[in-house]
């Protein structure tokens, strides 16, 4: 009994501490376990292997959105450049009919003088022009992908040449950066001052609270928020250290989860830089006919200079390896202007039918004297008196005629004494009559019978006046 | 209750409620067990979601880069796309296509499949939708998102929309 009793004293000094126990160890068991299977934000290595992975998926999203934009706009991009004459801004000012010109004249306020100006494009001016249409162009793509902020205006240009065509390298200067992801935030309905720590940790040292799932919930943002676009998610975008944050060391080291070079590389079948140069020369060319012929007239009776000059025919030769081509010809006070617009066959887009159209245009000043007039040799006698006619002059933009005489052979133009000027046809009467001549300080009429020498001076619409005579000695 | 320890018969009348106290504890302990058991399970198949969506969407990416011949010519499956919505042709051979590709995907449970809607943004404009998988009711788990840019027409996209119909 004695025994018995003592072994269940010890029985009851064993009961409480092994019943407490496994109380005890019940509630560890059961705390622990439920401890290790709750996923924790950033302890739940699994998720976070899963988040960090579904980034990855997101960044190769956005570089395929960046690189197919891309390959749109490389072919894009040429056709406003060629439009507007292989430039973006309009060097020489003169926007004719949307033709920019590459020649085009200027009046010197100095002087009060017409002068020319030349602004044919370098290849450098097609390269650096270029690029400012394709970042315009990959500028709209980015803007209306609503996934991701693609920063715009970011790409620096290198172009390769290759055999068949060219390389295009699109060089980022700004990364893609992304914030961490947004669930974090969607608790919130209404944007508020941030209140966790967690908060602080956002794109770019600012807090981002979800306001809805469209841009029009941007209104809902408060005074100084600004509000952007994420995945098609609004965010109030905010400063935290303004607001409110104390957490300022990592309002400034955040700086998303992210940051991926979105630059490219690609080839496009058409070298444009070489075939916008061949555009160029033709051009130079083309003036250095059109301004030879306006220098020696264009010899065709009753037509403008320019007209006969940038005559189809001539121009033809000059530009008839560069495909279809229309050119239009438009004047204006003491000028010309010739615009050209040229349908360029090899250019071929692979997501277009839509042609390349080269345009650009040319403006002449029109300081070119007409050439001499040839009087011929030979007075014509008529009914109502003797005659003295010349050849029509070769610039068919002549407006009038002025005769002079001297008895002497005259050796420059001024020497001669005027008879008669604002002659509109190609003949003068003989004046027997009224004194036009002048013989030294005196004045007297033409003798019948006696020879003098005769010359004719042209001036044309601009106001030019024929530089040199051929006097002709005739018996009138 | 203190019979057991005050004579040998006390341990039979109390050794019942004590083997039924320790029981308790021990099916208190297995009910913890098959609790956590089945938040365990649900975490494996949120993984398994999670997984599938993002094998998914890996397929999807290949999936649109992925050749076919159309008019004897070899082009992508994103500009077949882009093929049909400007032209509304060769329908049949792009929704096989998409079939195929969601047949091929990884589904979380067996009770589940992939379906593919295809807009045009920011219209928000349905232009062609394949369902592999539909069940009464409102069951959508992942959703994936991918754009693609339309030639000519920077303002507009293309919104692939790819999602998991599931009954889990």
């Amino acid at each position: 009994m004695s025994m018995l009793a003592r072994i269940n004293k010890k029985a009851m000094a064993l009961y409480y501490p092994v019943m407490w126990g496994l109380l005890v160890g019940l509630s560890a068991f059961w705390v622990l376990n439920a401890y290790q299977n709750t996923p924790k934000n950033i302890e739940f290595i699994g998720q976070v292997f899963l988040d960090s992975y579904k980034e990855v998926q997101n960044v190769l999203d956005d570089l395929d959105y960046a690189q197919q934009s891309a390959k749109y706009s490389v072919y894009n991009a040429i056709y406003p450049l060629a439009k507007r004459g292989f430039y973006f801004k309009d060097p020489c000012q003169a926007n004719e009919m949307g033709y920019i010109m590459w020649k085009n004249i200027f009046l010197n306020l100095q002087t009060q003088e017409n002068v020319d100006y030349s602004c044919y494009p370098t290849k450098e001016d097609i390269k650096v022009n270029y690029a400012i249409f394709l970042n315009e162009e990959l500028n709209r793509y980015f803007k209306s992908y609503t996934y991701n902020l693609i920063p715009e205006n970011n790409y620096d240009l290198i172009f390769d040449k290759k055999e068949k065509g060219l390389e295009i390298k699109g060089v980022a200067t700004q990364k893609i950066r992304t914030p961490p992801n947004p669930v974090q935030y969607k608790q919130k309905i209404m944007p508020t001052l941030p209140e966790k720590e967690q908060d602080c940790l956002s794109k770019e040292g600012h807090v981002s609270i979800f306001v809805g799932n469209i841009l029009g919930a941007c209104e809902k943002c408060p005074g100084k928020a600004s509000c952007e676009s994420y995945r098609n998610e609004a965010y109030c975008k905010m400063d935290p250290c303004n607001l409110g944050c104390k957490w300022e060391d990592k309002c400034k080291r955040a700086n998303g989860v992210y940051a991926v070079d979105p630059s490219f590389e690609i080839e496009i079948s058409y070298n444009f830089i070489y075939e916008f140069e061949k555009y160029v020369s033709k051009a130079k060319e083309m003036e250095d006919k059109i301004t030879n012929c306006l220098r020696k007239g264009s010899g065709k009776p009753y037509d403008d200079d320019l007209t006969a000059c940038s005559d189809i025919d001539n121009l033809k030769k000059a530009i008839e390896d560069l495909g279809d081509y229309e050119i239009i010809q438009t004047t204006s006070l003491k000028g010309y202007t010739l615009l050209f617009k040229t349908e360029d066959n090899s250019f071929k887009n692979p997501y277009s039918e839509e042609k390349l159209i080269i345009k650009y245009g040319l403006k002449f000043l029109d300081k070119f004297p007409p050439p001499p007039t040839e009087i011929i040799a030979k007075i014509e006698e008529r009914e109502d008196g003797k005659y003295i006619r010349w050849k029509i002059n070769n610039a068919s933009d002549v407006a009038a005629y002025s005769i002079y005489v001297r008895s002497l052979e005259p050796k420059t133009i001024d020497e001669g004494n005027l008879l008669q000027e604002g002659i509109t046809n190609t003949e003068w009467k003989v004046d027997y009559i009224n004194e036009i001549m002048e013989v030294g300080d005196k004045k007297q009429a033409l003798q019948e019978g006696e020879e003098y020498w005769f010359y004719i001076i042209a001036y044309d619409n601009a106001g030019n006046k024929a530089e040199e005579i051929i006097p002709v000695q005739l018996t009138i | 209750m203190y019979k057991i320890f005050r004579y040998k018969k006390g341990i039979t009348e109390d050794l019942v409620p004590l083997i039924l106290t320790i029981s308790i504890f021990i099916v208190a302990i297995l009910v913890f067990h098959i609790n956590n058991l089945n938040k365990k399970k649900e975490i494996n198949i949120d993984i398994k979601e999670r997984v599938s969506s993002i094998k998914a969407e890996q397929k999807l990416l290949d999936f649109l880069e992925k050749k076919v011949e159309i008019d004897k010519k070899n082009i992508s499956i994103t500009d077949l796309l882009i093929v049909y919505y400007y032209e509304k042709s060769h329908e049949g051979i792009l929704v096989k296509e998409i079939e195929d590709m969601l047949d091929s995907l990884p589904k979380p449970v067996a009770a589940s499949g992939w379906n593919l809607n295809i807009y045009i943004m920011p219209e928000d404009e349905a232009i062609l939708d394949v369902v592999s998988y539909d069940v009464l009711g409102w069951f959508k788990k992942e959703s994936i998102t991918t754009y693609l840019p339309l030639p000519n027409n920077p303002e507009k996209n293309i919104r692939l929309n790819l999602w998991l119909e599931c009954q889990c």
